[in-house]
């Protein structure tokens, strides 16, 4: 089975004049068979070229690359059992859809028979029956995308690397696409690695998200862990939309102190003795405490923030409120038919805060940090 | 005046396209007699096969300024032969031709034929101007008079054909190396004995480039005993397939069959370098290339008239001065007579003998002091002058490029490079030239 | 929205008719009015009394022209398509090699840069018998070279060959250019599907230059008839009219000869010939390229 293992993979460029530009250090994930798992970051984190590595379309300068146990760093990559879902597609404009999609059949002299068969099979899953004899020219965006899913399928190839492969196509028709996706995925136990920079992507259709950025990884977790418990500021501000209120603070005994605020008189004070309860005494003085914004409410809490409210947006079935706290603004995610709560505070439970080392953005988490206690 | 720009900008448009449609009428040269306060403007052509002349000619007519300042002469070099006809058309088609041009005496029936020259006779009038006409060698002026007598050229730039050879090689394949081959027999002997005893290469070149095949294949009419002139005075009677013009094709033929001439093109550019690098011991070409090889020669040469056969003499070549009607006036004709007697003076004829390689175009240019000077320091200079004696004139027809160039050069080619039957090229060149004149007599 | 009113505005299609006036002058002068013209002399005899039939008939019995006539066929037949592969098989080679090498990029296309002119003295004294660059090159291996241009059965097939070298360059550079249209994503699928370099070039790369190629190839083919300088420096159409091109002969014809009348003829000919090559080629390779 198409296990996909990466270790200490990496990867230096030769720029123009020669300087030398490291895209990749030492990148290790694991992707277990029947899996699908998105390598998730903004673009030039080297998300697209550790999706290439694994193709085989590059070399990696050093680690190793396994995939179902067999090391297949030098391996070509027609050898390697994987099929790819290009960006742009990659359909060959002069071809049919036929064409294409038994393009790579034709190439390895699969016998016509099962050529044949193969091609009627993916083109019924695919729902591209009636349009095997067009060109792509004649295609929809979403039938080209089904092309190019087509090639990846009858490959028979188990293992199937996909780059951005919704970035072409209109919202309402990557939505649809993305749970076809899924639903594939699922129903032919493939083993998918998935390039985007679209976290919704990643966290709808991923067993496991790798969160990439400048050439290392972040975070590798499952999309609920991911946004439950992001383990750093990068992260934290990277996953959710809106995303996570960050407010820079100081350690003040048991109190909490916002940075930036003028003057001792007006220095935004919060009581958060519960909050840090657990954590250990050699806790750092500079701290980023992020909250969510559905995870705070108008009125007081188990942890309570002194704001102004300064405004509304309705945003459908939700209402997005901005207020200020201190000199800072935080957002606060309602229910759009809730009252309009006029306070001067906004409240949230203890568990729905997030701690972070300002000076390393690493995540501070009780259990971890005092060890078996968890 | 309130136009809208898109208006503004047509009107611009149109008065460009004007500009553009004026220019090709309002320019053009010295337009009606070319006379303006007593100073006579002519425009004259000359080309430059050899490289030297032009320098040569503009130098003369610096000298022609201050001796003349009532003409003013507007020199315009003209490429070769070929261009030069080529710009002349253009020229006469446009009626603005040059009063005064330095044209292939060969192409003169062309010429004469479309009435595009003037002849010299009406502005010969005096002793003295007869006098001058009677000064050039009459082999020479062969080809500038027509059947009827009238004058169409004066020699300028003339030549003929002489024979190289390379004395080292003579010596070596112990020949007398003072003695070049004078007959057919001793040609074919000098050659095989050079190849074989000197190691030369080939033995003989005899160029079979399209433009100059029928000139080399005239001398061997010649030798042959045969009429070398190929062409009548009027230029609309050629014979190519009488028993002489055969043997004469069978001669030159076989010496590729004996191997001492190779059966591919011997080119006429390149074959005074081939001698020059000694790939052969006998070169025929001009008489202009005596200067090149002078400087060039890194071996011991000698230089002489053609052998002789039956007969002998090989046909003079070269350019003749030629006055031109369309456009030009009296006076401006008058002017390039005038032009055209200051550049054939003895001394100049001599000092283009001797800068050029040209043959000097006058007994008494041949003695003058700069040519006796000449003589003296270079022996070989004289051998051109010794040809010309028995020199016969270049054949000319009207329509020359169909008749030379694209029927009788392939003819000859045919055989002498594709092992064609001699007397049936000939008769078909013979059949197809008689149809091209058929339509000038 | 109501126009301004201007009493001196004009309407939208006068304007467009006004703003393709100069282009149309331009082809009417410089296209149409010669080859009106050229047809009218044609019908003309040499002393411009007519009209008559006479070029044509001269025409259907002139050897020299059937035997140019030949030639340039011969001449246009091998020298396009062997420059066209040339071109592509240069193109697909050098593509990647050709990154960032300037002065290989220059010596590649040195050719297509170089006038024809140029290209023909140079190859003259490529092919001098006894002091050109190849028979020195063959005297190397004791092979006595033959005399190219001066044997009539090797002096075509040697302008032939000059004439792909320098054309082979010149439309390298389209097909490099076409190659750079092609997206990389299609060489990759290509690569991942297992498909070898040769199968990638038959099924993908060839096809998709198509459209280069048909554009190259109306170019070279009025290239292989309207480019006979060479002829002029090299060969002057001999020995024998070995080399003898149709352009060439209707110089030497109009000019050489002082015939225009029968010049005119000879060229609507080859307007003729060259017109219905186009023809038939673009109906030939239409149905067959892709256009993007």
């Amino acid at each position: 089975m198409p296990e996909v293992v990466l270790e200490q993979i990496s990867k230096t460029y030769q720029g123009a004049r020669g300087v030398r530009h490291q895209a990749l250090t030492g990148i290790d994930f694991t992707v277990p068979s029947g899996e699908f798992a998105a390598l998730l970051g903004p673009s030039g984190c080297g998300k697209s070229t550790t999706l290439r590595i694994v193709a085989g379309l590059e070399r990696a300068d050093g680690g190793d690359l396994r995939i179902g146990g067999r090391s297949v760093t030098r391996v070509p990559a027609a050898e390697r059992g994987l099929a790819m879902v290009f960006q742009n597609y990659a359909l060959f404009p002069h071809l049919s859809v036929a064409e294409n999609i038994l393009f790579g059949l034709r190439s390895r002299r699969v016998p016509r028979a099962e050529r044949n068969a193969r091609l009627a099979e993916a083109a019924r899953q695919l729902r591209l029956t009636e349009q095997l004899d067009r060109r792509p020219a004649q295609l929809s965006g979403g039938q080209r995308q089904r092309v190019a899913l087509g090639r990846a399928l009858v490959s028979g190839a188990e293992l199937v690397l996909m780059d951005e492969p919704l970035s072409n196509l209109d919202a309402r028709l990557r939505a649809d696409m993305r749970t076809e996706l899924r639903e594939l995925q699922q129903r032919l136990g493939l083993t998918v690695l998935y390039v985007t920079h679209d976290q919704v992507e990643a966290m709808t259709m991923a067993d496991r998200v790798i969160v990439m950025r400048e050439g290392g990884i972040d975070q590798i977790a499952a999309p609920e862990e991911l946004y439950a418990r992001p383990a750093s500021v990068r992260v934290a501000s990277f996953i959710g939309s809106p995303p996570m209120n960050l407010l820079d603070v100081r350690r003040d005994g048991t109190w909490l102190v916002l940075d930036g605020a003028e003057g001792d008189g007006d220095r935004v004070r919060i009581e958060a003795a519960g909050l840090l309860k657990g954590l250990p005494d050699e806790l750092p003085e500079e701290l980023v405490l992020g909250v969510r914004p559905e995870d705070l409410v108008p009125g007081p809490g188990e942890l309570t923030l002194p704001a102004v409210r300064i405004r509304d947006e309705l945003l459908g079935a939700d209402r997005l409120i901005a207020f200020r706290v201190g000199t800072r603004t935080v957002q606060v995610r309602v229910r759009a038919d809730e009252h309009r709560p006029g306070g001067d505070r906004l409240g949230a439970r203890h568990t729905a805060c997030h701690l972070f080392d300002r000076r390393t953005g690493a995540r501070l988490d009780a259990r971890r940090l005092v060890g078996a206690t968890g | 005046m309130a136009l809208s720009p898109r208006t503004r900008a047509l009107a611009a448009t149109t008065l460009a396209l004007t500009a553009i449609a004026g220019c090709s009428s309002a320019s053009g040269g010295s337009g009606g007699d070319g006379a303006k306060d007593g100073v006579v403007s002519i425009d004259f052509y000359y080309p430059d096969q050899v490289g030297t002349l032009s320098t040569l000619i503009d130098g003369y007519l610096k000298d022609f300024a201050k001796e003349h300042p009532e003409i003013k002469v507007k020199g315009v070099y003209s490429g070769d032969y070929d261009q030069t006809l080529a710009a002349v058309n253009t020229a006469i088609d446009a009626r603005k031709a040059p009063a005064l041009a330095i044209m292939d005496q060969s192409f003169m029936h062309d010429l004469v034929e479309r009435k595009a020259v003037t002849a010299w006779n009406p502005f010969l009038t005096s002793d003295a101007d007869r006098k001058w006409k009677d000064s050039f060698y009459p082999q020479f002026m062969s080809n500038s008079v027509g059947a009827d007598g009238q004058v169409w050229g004066i020699p300028f730039a003339r030549s003929t054909i002489v024979q190289y050879w390379n004395k080292d090689y003579f010596k070596k394949a112990g020949l007398d190396p003072e003695k070049p081959p004078a007959g057919w027999d001793e040609l074919v002997a000098d050659a095989k004995a050079v190849q074989s005893g000197a190691g030369a290469k080939w033995g003989l070149f005899i160029p079979t480039s399209t433009g100059t095949a029928y000139w080399l294949y005239q001398a061997l009419v010649q030798q042959a005993g045969g009429d070398g002139a190929i062409s009548d005075r009027a230029g609309t009677k050629v014979t190519v397939n009488s028993e002489q013009n055969v043997k004469a094709l069978e001669f030159w033929a076989s010496l590729g069959t004996q191997k001492i001439a190779p059966t591919t093109e011997v080119a006429w550019g390149t074959s005074t370098d081939d001698f020059l690098a000694g790939t052969t011991g006998i070169l025929w070409t001009t008489s202009g290339r005596i200067g090149s090889i002078q400087e060039k020669a890194g071996f011991d040469w000698g230089v002489s008239a053609l052998p002789a056969g039956a007969g002998k003499g090989a046909p003079t070549g070269g350019g003749s001065l030629m006055l031109f009607d369309a456009g030009v006036s009296k006076k401006q004709k008058e002017a390039a007579v005038t032009l055209a007697k200051f550049l054939t003076t003895p001394e100049r004829a001599a000092d283009v003998s001797i800068k050029s390689g040209y043959i000097a175009t006058s007994e008494a240019a041949w003695n003058t002091e700069a040519m006796r000077a000449h003589l003296a320091k270079h022996p070989q200079a004289k051998a051109p002058h010794d040809a010309v004696a028995d020199a016969i004139p270049e054949m000319a027809t009207p329509d020359r490029d169909r008749v030379v160039y694209q029927t009788l050069a392939p003819a000859l080619q045919s055989v002498l490079l594709k092992g064609a039957d001699p007397r049936k090229a000939l008769d078909k060149a013979q059949s197809d030239i008689d149809a091209v004149l058929k339509t000038h007599r | 929205m109501k126009p301004r009113t201007s009493p001196r505005r004009l309407p939208d299609q006068v304007f467009a008719y006004a703003l393709l006036v100069p282009a149309f002058a331009f082809l009417v002068l410089f296209t149409v009015k010669p080859l009106v013209s050229t047809v009218v002399s044609s019908l003309y005899d040499r002393r411009d009394e007519g009209p008559t039939l006479d070029n044509y008939r001269l025409l259907a019995e002139d050897e020299v022209f059937r035997k140019a006539l030949v030639n340039n066929l011969l001449f246009s037949v091998l020298t396009v398509p062997v420059s066209l592969a040339l071109a592509m098989l240069l193109a697909v080679l050098l593509q990647r090699a050709l990154k960032g090498k300037a002065l290989l990029r220059a010596g590649v296309f040195a050719p297509a840069i170089l006038p024809v002119v140029a290209v023909a003295v140079i190859w003259l004294y490529f092919y001098q018998p006894n002091i050109g660059v190849i028979n020195e090159v063959l005297g190397w291996f004791g092979v006595t070279g033959p005399d190219w241009l001066g044997d009539t059965a090797l002096v075509l097939p040697s302008l032939m060959a000059m004439m792909v070298w320098k054309e082979a360059g010149f439309f390298m550079i389209f097909y490099l250019a076409g190659l750079q249209a092609i997206d990389p994503e299609l060489d990759e699928a290509s690569l991942l599907e297992g498909t070898g370099r040769f199968t990638h070039f038959r099924r993908v790369t060839f096809p998709l230059l198509m459209p280069t190629t048909l554009f190259a190839a109306i170019v070279a083919l009025a290239d292989s008839i309207k480019m006979v300088d060479f002829v002029f420096v090299m060969t002057q159409g001999g020995p024998d009219n070995a080399s003898n091109l149709l352009l060439y002969y209707i110089y030497r014809v109009t000019f050489a000869q002082h015939w225009p009348q029968y010049g005119a003829a000879i060229s609507l000919l080859v307007i003729g010939v060259l017109v219905a090559l186009a023809v038939l080629q673009i109906r030939l390779l239409d149905r067959r390229i892709h256009y993007r």
